[in-house]
């Protein structure tokens, strides 16, 4: 779900904006002068800084992505999407509180084959749980999609991407 | 990416077709342009996947630096043809020179094919499970929204700023500013290749270190700053001080763009979900 956002998102604003910028920019110049272009820019800067600063934090995605992990999903993802329908910030106390440790002991830097493999259904599940559990309540829905990543089980290449998740820059 | 490419090369001219040259046209153009949705995004993917994590803004940034100078290729293309053939050499056959040339790329294709594994795309047949049934409606759920909007955002300032900065600007130092800014193809390559090309990678190098969102902010406020006072810098027709402004927003640009293809991988959350669309754009 967040791929096609990204996705959508990537393409509609390089098909307005990347494509109108040119002729604008040449329209500015004619009728306003050298410097104008400049300031059309900054305004594009502008609105691409209010994005970045829309999005989920670092330690929000980490969280994010711990429970991702240790395929203990269901309840928790489902808090961050209801906050961000509400308008309010993607952040959690509660969610702080139940997140699980990540292991960094062992992580290796890369992901290997096993890992990948593991993490691929996890994903697919995740996108699953998510979806499906938004239209349950809190308490039902938890249940239900524990159970549901449960089946992927948490094994010690999980907590190790957990741990490669929390590496992230952001 | 190289047969569409190649294909435009083929197509028949107006005077011989009519109408039909400008369908083919478009349908090529889509062609192209699904390969190249494929093909960026696979290759960030293939070669984060093959190095470090703590490094993924160094090398992802090659990708994008590799498809920057590929413009810088096409401009000197153009330049050259322009330079060395007549006007009537250029409609009659010139044109397809460069696009023809695109089949060039095809070799890279077959060595990756044949020389790189490509187990990751196996990992994701065998474990792909039950899929969302409907991405597309999920994307514009009213809890999505701000997510879609972010995405929205986010890409806007390298979409417009790159195109401004190194597409538009050649025009504009050449055409548009009294009296010109002399050899302005030469300004612009140069700076393209120093600025988005050659530096490109190092703030990949960069955002590895010190985060991807700090160094986005401040690529992102500078260009906010100074892009007007660069742009006079520009139009005043003195080609040593053009190169310093575009480079300098090319910097600024780079800074702003290296981090900013990998910000939209973290927000996926996993590189693997990245390949779901390229495996069916491809």
């Amino acid at each position: 779900m967040r791929l096609t956002s990204v996705s959508i998102g990537y393409n509609v604003s390089h098909a307005i904006v990347g494509g109108a910028s040119p002729a604008l920019a040449t329209y500015l110049v004619d009728k306003y002068g050298n410097s104008s272009p400049g300031y059309m820019v900054s305004i594009i800067a502008v609105f691409s800084l209010v994005g970045l600063y829309l999005i989920p934090n670092a330690s929000q995605l980490e969280e994010m992505a711990e429970f991702d992990a240790t395929a203990g999903i269901g309840i928790e993802i489902v808090e961050p999407a209801l906050r961000l329908e509400s308008g309010l910030s993607f952040h959690n106390r509660d969610v702080e509180e139940t997140r699980a440790e990540p292991d960094l002991g062992d992580m290796d830097h890369r992901y290997s084959g096993a890992a990948g493999a593991r993490s691929t259904g996890n994903i697919l599940m995740r996108e699953n749980s998510r979806d499906s559990v938004v239209s349950y309540d809190d308490e039902d829905g938890g249940d239900d999609t524990s159970d549901d990543g449960m089946s992927f089980g948490a094994s010690d290449a999980e907590s190790t991407d957990s741990g490669l998740m929390r590496e992230e820059m952001l | 990416m190289a047969y569409p490419t190649f294909l435009m090369g083929c197509l028949p001219s107006y005077e011989q077709v009519g109408n039909l040259a400008i369908v083919l046209l478009i349908l090529v153009r889509i062609l192209q342009g699904l390969s190249v949705g494929g093909q960026l995004v696979t290759s960030l993917v293939y070669t984060c996947e093959n190095n470090p994590r703590s490094q993924w803004g160094l090398y992802g940034s090659f990708v994008m630096a590799a498809a920057n100078f590929g413009t810088l290729l096409g401009g000197i293309m153009a330049y050259t043809l322009r330079a060395r053939l007549t006007e009537e050499q250029l409609l009659d056959w010139g044109w397809r020179l460069p696009f023809m040339s695109g089949i060039l790329v095809s070799f890279c294709a077959i060595y990756l094919k044949y020389y790189c594994d490509d187990d990751s795309i196996e990992q994701l047949n065998t474990a792909n499970g039950e899929a969302p049934s409907n991405p597309i409606k999920s994307t514009f759920a009213k809890g999505n929204r701000m997510i879609l909007l972010a995405s929205s955002l986010i890409p806007m300032l390298w979409a417009g700023g790159f195109y401004i900065c190194f597409v538009w600007m050649a025009t504009f130092m050449d055409v548009l500013v009294d009296p010109p800014v002399p050899d302005a193809f030469g300004v612009n390559s140069a700076s393209l290749l120093f600025s988005v090309c050659i530096f490109f990678p190092v703030a990949g190098a960069l955002s590895d270190k010190y985060g991807r969102r700090i160094l986005m902010n401040i690529g992102g406020i500078a260009i906010a700053t100074f892009s007007p006072i660069m742009i006079i810098a520009i139009s005043k027709g003195n080609d040593v001080g053009a190169f310093f402004a575009q480079s300098f927003l090319g910097i600024a640009l780079s800074l702003y763009g290296a981090p900013s293809k990998l910000l939209a991988e973290t927000l996926i959350g996993m590189r693997i979900l990245l390949l779901l669309p390229c495996v069916i754009t491809c």
